[in-house]
């Protein structure tokens, strides 16, 4: 006796009718909330620029960074966005190879939320520097001035090498994904000029049976490539911490722990998103099911424990290690100046998702949508603690400080949320946002007389 | 690094000059010989109008270049330098010239070598065949550089007229000072003359116009003195020889920080203090915790209005109780010590803690020093020092530890001076009074009534820098020129004269007090002296008066030239030891008539405040100078300001947290202060620093802080800054107070390692953790040099002069107070304070605290960009040009010795620039910077060993801190030389590294802190290993 599945596509659709959905948001004139929401995060993004213009013109210092705190915002949120990014190549490219059917509907704008939070993220290393003209130095590459080269010895160095090949394989991974549906939309176009561009964009894509042929294998390919990728990214944005010799950085769980909350983040965010697109644009919701969304809750809940087993596991590593330095760093997070800060992250990270054991909370949109906003709060503020708290006070009392949060602190982390949004925006209208090659074959999963793939 | 020390030194080696280069010896101007009339123009720094201006500017030009061209982190410096076409003989462009010269500051004085490049003075380094300071200098000394280029230093004389000064040329003010002159009632007013030739020409002033010189000093010795004639008949200032005494007991005395002669006496604290059998021991008896008892083995917290009692008791307990010293007869004095019976309980001090002082004191008879004076003691009469007198005399001090040889002469300014000025100016006796030096309408309190009286002068003349406070009521004020401009000299101690050469061109249109002199003089149609001006006057004097008379023995006995030229190169004449300066051991005979002096000090309803003085703004002076006002108090660590001490138990009584401000009453005077909660403050006392609230002095120093002379009374010629009368109340209001150091416990943490002397000489590494460590990287290596520092925490005494001296040398920029609120210091060198023990009477310990240039440095591995990385000899390098600024350095450097440039802070105007060391790079902002052990002087030594062909010797390159250290607290050398002190300081048993089990292997032992008492407080040691 088999289980039935849940049919992915709530409504049985045909062919057309699926690419017609989908195509929708595209080829239509933009509604006002749209428009509303452009403009709005439009407005954040010109903002963000202009922060970002004055602390280039007049220092890092304008930021809260201090002695002896060395790093902040710029760096807590890079790390946000960066796991944040990894929720997206999770779904299309592990889930792919898991050979997972019910991912097909939203790996689309879980790729494109991983390209946006990657690029997002990119910036942030860029601008905290303090001489951010020259981190083409970070670079290795021929040069004339020796030649100088990199310290391949430094975190920060993998860490260039780590986001940047992330950045470049989801993107082309993202792309060869939408190689057939631009074809379609090229196909559709009734407009010369949208015709010439979805034409470049489709790469002359004419759906040959050796085209499919050449295209699954290079996209098997991709995900094969981008699977370690998933790992590796936070793997050594962790390292960035973890090489350090600073008790709370220090930490050989940081490697899995990092890797563990940027899925939860991740995921978190997916559902943030996803319930936005399902209001937004309510055709979507037969494809982007509540089947889905409980599914990610699963996830998120899950993750959330691991991270909360590795806030647990640092503390008893800190008490069992017998380091008077790492007992304090850990002592000093749940019970010092910061101690509000942890407590937000543990609230948001570890307690908030229990409420998904009720299968009512996980199907229901407005507690998921909330509980994906703590999420995201609390994984903010878990960066927050790791590189704020283990700085504040390290081996010296007399260096012990307090960050200096300043107005463009706050510019700069809700600016980074214009760019994201306004990139976002912009892709749920001239992208397809649900891949309309990969949902037709699975449009008869769960229903009679289809499945065979199951 | 800059390479400008590497110019080719052997090409231009002049065979007059033995060595150029080197801070052993340095050229006298006069020297040279055969020199052109273009070096005779640049050399004769008085006459402005006369010619050589355009080559003086090629000159600055010159050195503002080499500063730029040394700068490469500073982008796009795209500025044209030329070189010289015909090169002045003594000027190698990047290598520094060394001239003898001499501060004076209000009573205090040493002797300096002054660092110049191109004709730019850039650094102030102590003389070290100066037998004051031996080649130590104070924080406040090193400020003096900024001095000389404060951009708010007026360019010319000026007219003031309603506070606001006028431009007016110097002929129109000689003509209108001489006319006026000319009606007689003259009158000078000016802080002490250490000077006995400018002392001599006033008095030939004073002596053609019957005019009368009044001395005054903010910070004057003027109750020792008094103290003195009235005990023992002679109005002088002892030497007090802290390095004889093996007991020292201070009466709210901050001998280390701020009175007479701090300097010297660190260094002979410091002398006493190398743990052993002769290790000395210091008792405090304090009000307010200063930096003295701060380096106390056993302090005790005593009302300003204890002071006596507490010499009393101790006279009490040696004569009546202990029945010791030749005075137990004497029944007159029994009596008088009777009335101190049972002081200790008083005090509220332990009955045996007393008596056991008391006791040691008569043991260490002889080898024991009562030390009291100082701004916290004058209480407006004789009574502590008469008493302190006769205890020393009681103790057999007098003759030893306090030595009536070589008395200290540069302390002459008297209280009673000015009051006597004041009651002349008020009875109209007085229609032209020059003001030289001294700025008493900031200083004196508001009821000496000195600007009142001041109406009644027809003409007051300031010879101040700036229209400050003073220049402010003044009619005229003709600008001295700054002492680095200006010759001079000095006679600190007697029989120990000093010289002061000038080392730079006046910057502006100023003029020396005693060309003012001979020109008003001449003015008025009588002549002071047969030459024309001051130099040639000096020359004269020394020639006639102290040539004749000690015949330049030891200098080149052969002409006067010689004997002149010897004194300009070693920069001081020491004929201290000719009997004719009294003799040492001389026993004076206490007047026991003197005691009657001693009066019971009455209580006080409320609290008792307390006035101090600060190691950084002093009296006020250089509240100008930024690095002083950036300089964290040692006690405090609050930069930027000052505020009421209150302790902690009174805080919480009042209900008063840190910052709150308080209005402050004091008789009929108010002033409103925020509070700092201090511990170790006694809870009946309110202490504030005076030398803040500065109106006149400048863009830095304006309105920072309150002026605490406010609260002063001024009595008549003997005045009370201590044990005066208060209350405070709320205001409700709050102001933020900035420190460096929010934290002032170690957390159990072994960072400072403490032990007793028997613990020492018991096992002399007591109190250290070794560590076993395990490595599987055998290390760097290091064929040739291993550079290395060690750090003695029994010597140093926090007094911070390490700090403004690595400021000097290595360019580092102040930020001001909102940054450093921030945690934005730039200091590169810090001096950590910790406490230990109880927050009523806490023990202190200090730690300077610097790049620890590790062999397994954390920073060196995580830069991306290879921007600091390690040198073949064990320097941790920062290659600014290169740094990108991503911080991760600083993250990773358990010390947190790094300092980041967050915004641009090298941008500095002319003439603040002038200052910059252009053998060190400014740095850019986005760059991160940090101690480099002065890489530019181990270059400098290298290179000066190579020319030579010689190998380099231990002591040839000495870093900035420790050539100041007053305590030579601070070691540094190659630790690969087997015989250099550095190696021998590493096999110490008494040398930790500080995180030693963090495994960076720094490059800086500590030596530990050991104390002279029973136990401990708050063993580190004990509460937790780390």
């Amino acid at each position: 006796m088999m289980i039935k599945r849940q049919p992915l596509i709530t409504v049985e659709k045909s062919l057309k009718e699926i690419t017609d959905d989908i195509c929708a948001p595209v080829e239509r004139f933009p509604n006002k909330a749209w428009w509303c929401g452009l403009l709005c995060a439009k407005a954040l993004f010109i903002y963000y620029l202009v922060a970002i213009g004055f602390v280039f013109a007049y220092g890092m210092g304008l930021m809260g960074t201090n002695h002896p705190v060395g790093w902040g915002t710029d760096i807590v949120t890079f790390v946000f966005w960066i796991g944040i990014g990894h929720a997206g190549t999770l779904i299309s490219a592990i889930l792919f190879l898991f050979r997972q059917k019910w991912r097909t509907s939203i790996a689309r704008t879980a790729e494109a939320m991983t390209v946006f939070a990657v690029m997002t993220a990119g910036i942030f290393p860029l601008i905290h520097t303090g001489r951010p003209w020259l981190d083409f130095w970070l670079i290795p590459y021929p040069n004339q001035r020796g030649p100088m080269w990199v310290n391949f010895r430094s975190p920060l160095l993998w860490d260039v090498f780590a986001v940047s090949t992330y950045a470049t394989v989801s993107i082309v991974f993202w792309y060869i994904g939408m190689v057939p549906d631009f074809a379609t939309i090229r196909d559709r176009a009734t407009h010369k000029v949208r015709k010439l561009i979805y034409g470049i964009l489709s790469l002359g894509w004419r759906g040959s049976a050796r085209h499919w042929s050449h295209y699954e294998m290079v996209y098997m390919i991709l995900a094969g490539l981008a699977t370690p990728l998933v790992l590796s990214v936070h793997t050594i944005v962790s390292f960035d911490f973890a090489v350090s010799g600073l008790p709370g950085w220090h930490t050989t769980i940081f490697p899995p722990y990092f890797v563990a909350g940027a899925i939860f983040s991740g995921f978190g965010m997916v559902v943030t998103l996803m319930t936005l697109v399902r209001i937004g644009f309510p055709s979507f919701k037969q494809y982007i099911t509540l089947d889905h969304m409980e599914v990610i809750n699963k996830i998120i809940m899950t993750t959330g424990m691991m991270v909360g087993y590795a806030y647990a596991s640092e503390f008893f590593i800190a008490w069992y290690s017998g380091n008077p330095y790492e007992t304090y760093a850990f002592v000093n997070r749940a019970f010092g100046p910061y101690a509000w800060s942890y407590w937000i992250m543990v609230s948001c990270n570890v307690l908030i998702p229990q409420i998904f054991w009720f299968k009512a909370a996980r199907r229901s949109i407005p507690i998921m949508f909330v509980v994906s906003i703590f999420v995201n709060i609390g994984m903010w503020f878990e960066r927050f603690v790791i590189t704020v708290t283990s700085l504040h006070r390290d081996f010296l009392p007399t260096n012990w400080g307090q960050y200096a949060w300043t107005m463009w602190d706050t510019s700069i982390l809700f600016g980074s949320f214009g760019m994201f949004l306004t990139l976002f925006l912009i892709y749920l209208r001239i992208f397809p946002a649900i891949s309309i090659a990969e949902v037709k074959p699975v449009r008869h999963v769960g229903r009679d007389g289809g499945g065979h793939h199951g | 690094m800059s390479d400008s020390t590497n110019t080719d030194k052997k090409s231009s080696t002049n065979d007059v000059r033995p060595v150029e280069g080197s801070p052993l010896y340095w050229q006298s101007l006069e020297e040279l010989k055969g020199w052109s009339p273009s070096q005779e123009e640049y050399l004769a720094p008085f006459d402005a109008e006369k010619g050589g201006v355009l080559r003086r500017d090629f000159l600055k030009l010159m050195g503002a270049s080499l500063a730029l061209a040394g700068s490469a982190c500073v982008r796009r410096p795209v500025q044209k330098i030329v070189p010289y076409i015909k090169r002045p003989e003594e000027v190698i462009p990047g290598v520094a010239n060394y001239y003898a010269s001499t501060w004076v500051d209000g009573g205090e004085g040493f002797g300096l070598v002054v660092k110049t490049y191109s004709g730019r003075p850039v650094k102030l380094e102590g003389n070290e065949l100066h037998p004051v300071n031996q080649g130590k200098l104070s924080a406040r000394a090193h400020g003096h550089i900024l001095n000389l280029y404060d951009p708010d230093r007026i360019q010319g004389p000026k007219k003031v007229a309603a506070s606001s000064a006028a431009d007016i040329g110097w002929d129109e003010l000689d003509g209108m000072v001489s006319a006026q002159l000319s009606k007689g009632k003259v009158a000078i007013l000016s802080s002490s003359l250490a000077s006995p030739t400018t002392y001599s020409l006033i008095e030939k002033f004073l002596d053609q116009f019957q005019g009368e010189l009044f001395l005054w000093d903010v910070l004057g010795a003027d109750d020792i003195i008094e103290g003195q004639k009235a005990s023992y008949g002679q109005a002088l200032l002892p030497q007090f020889r802290f390095d004889r005494a093996q007991l020292v007991v201070s009466i709210d005395t901050d001998f280390l920080g701020t009175v007479i002669s701090p300097v010297e006496f660190s260094r002979q604290f410091a002398s006493t203090r190398s743990p052993g059998k002769e290790f000395s021991k210091l008792v405090a008896f304090e009000s307010n915790l200063s930096l003295t008892g701060a380096n106390a083995d056993q302090r005790f917290r005593i009302r300003p209005s204890d002071q006596v009692l507490v010499v009393m008791g101790l006279l009490y307990e040696i004569i009546v109780k202990g029945k010791n010293s030749r005075f137990v007869g004497d029944s007159r004095i029994t009596s008088l010590l009777e009335g101190y019976k049972g002081v200790a309980g008083k005090l509220g001090i332990k009955e045996e803690e007393f008596s056991e002082l008391a006791n040691s004191l008569w043991e260490h008879r002889g080898r024991s020093l009562i030390a009291s004076g100082g701004l916290s003691t004058r209480s407006g009469n004789l009574s502590l020092q008469v008493a302190t007198n006769f205890l020393n005399s009681v103790l057999e001090n007098e003759g030893v530890t306090v030595d009536t040889r070589n008395s200290i002469e540069s302390y002459q300014g008297s209280y009673k001076h000015i009051s006597n000025l004041i009651q002349k100016m008020k009875s109209g006796q007085i229609s032209t009074l020059i003001i030289h030096n001294c700025n008493p309408i900031y200083a004196l309190a508001t009821d000496s009534g000195f600007v009142e009286a001041l109406k009644n002068v027809k003409l007051v003349v300031f010879t101040g820098d700036r229209v400050d406070e003073t220049g402010q009521v003044a009619h005229l004020v003709a600008p001295d020129h700054h002492p680095m401009e200006n010759w001079g000299d000095a006679e600190l101690r007697r029989g120990v004269f000093s010289i002061q050469q000038p080392t730079i061109r006046p910057l502006y249109k100023t003029r020396a007090f005693q060309d003012s002199l001979m020109v008003w003089a001449k003015g008025s149609g009588k002549a002071l002296s047969r030459e024309e001006n001051w130099h040639d006057y000096l020359k004269s004097y020394w020639k006639e008066r102290i040539y004749a008379k000690y015949g330049g023995e030891g200098l080149g006995a052969g002409s006067f030239e010689t004997f002149w030229n010897s004194v300009l190169q070693k920069g001081v004449y020491d004929v201290s030891l000719r009997e004719s300066h009294g003799q040492s051991g001389q026993v004076r005979s206490f007047n026991t008539n003197s005691l009657s002096l001693i009066e019971k000090s009455k209580s006080v309803n409320g609290y008792e405040l307390v006035l101090y003085s600060k190691m950084g703004v002093g009296d006020g002076k250089l509240a100008n100078v930024s690095w002083l006002q950036e300089l964290p108090d040692p006690i405090t660590k609050i930069v930027w300001d000052n505020y009421v001490n209150i302790s902690p138990k009174s805080a919480r009584k009042e209900g008063l947290s840190e910052g709150d401000l308080v209005q402050l009453k004091s008789g009929s005077q108010s002033v409103e202060l925020p509070v700092h909660i201090q511990p170790g403050l006694h809870d009946e006392v309110l202490a504030v620093a005076i030398g803040y609230g500065r109106t006149g002095a400048g863009q830095i120093g304006n309105n920072i802080g309150k002026n605490a002379f406010l609260l002063s009374r001024f009595q008549g010629g003997s005045p009370q800054f201590s044990g005066l009368e208060a209350q405070i109340s709320k205001t409700g209001k709050t102001h933020k107070l900035v420190n460096t150091q929010g934290h002032h416990r170690m957390e159990g943490r072994a960072i400072v390692v403490e032990a007793t002397n028997a613990q020492y000489q018991e096992k002399p590494d007591a109190g250290i953790h070794h560590h076993k460590i395990f490595s599987i990287w055998p290390g760097h290596k290091y064929p040739g040099h291993k550079w290395a520092m060690a750090i003695d925490m029994t010597k140093c005494t926090g007094c911070s002069a390490c700090v403004v001296a690595c400021q000097s040398e290595n360019n580092i920029q102040i930020v001001g107070k909102d940054r450093i609120a921030n945690g934005r210091e730039m200091q590169w060198m810090k001096i950590d304070r910790y406490y230990k023990g109880d927050e009523e009477n806490p023990t202190s310990v200090f730690q300077p605290m610097l790049c620890q240039h590790c062999d397994h440095a954390p920073c060196e591995a995580v830069c991306p960009v290879v921007a600091t990385s390690h040198s073949n000899e064990g320097l941790n390098e920062m290659t600014y040009n290169r740094c990108v600024g991503t911080r991760y350095c600083a993250n990773n450097c358990p010390y947190k010795a790094r300092r980041f440039n967050w915004f641009e802070y090298s941008n500095i105007n002319y003439p603040l620039t002038m200052a910059l060391n252009p053998a060190v790079t400014t740095r850019s902002r986005g760059v991160m910077e940090k101690c480099t052990f002065c890489v530019q002087r181990i270059k400098e030594g290298k290179n000066a060993a190579r020319d030579k062909d010689a190998p380099l010797n231990d002591g040839d390159i000495v870093t900035a801190c420790q050539q100041t250290c007053p305590a030579e607290a601070i070691v540094f050398g190659d630790v690969n030389d087997p015989k250099s002190r550095i190696s021998q300081l590493y096999k110490d048993s008494r040398s930790y590294k500080v995180l030693d089990e963090f495994n960076a292997e720094p490059a800086i032992r500590y030596l530990t802190k050991i104390r002279n008492v029973d136990h401990i407080q708050g063993d580190a040691n004990e509460e937790g290993h780390a």
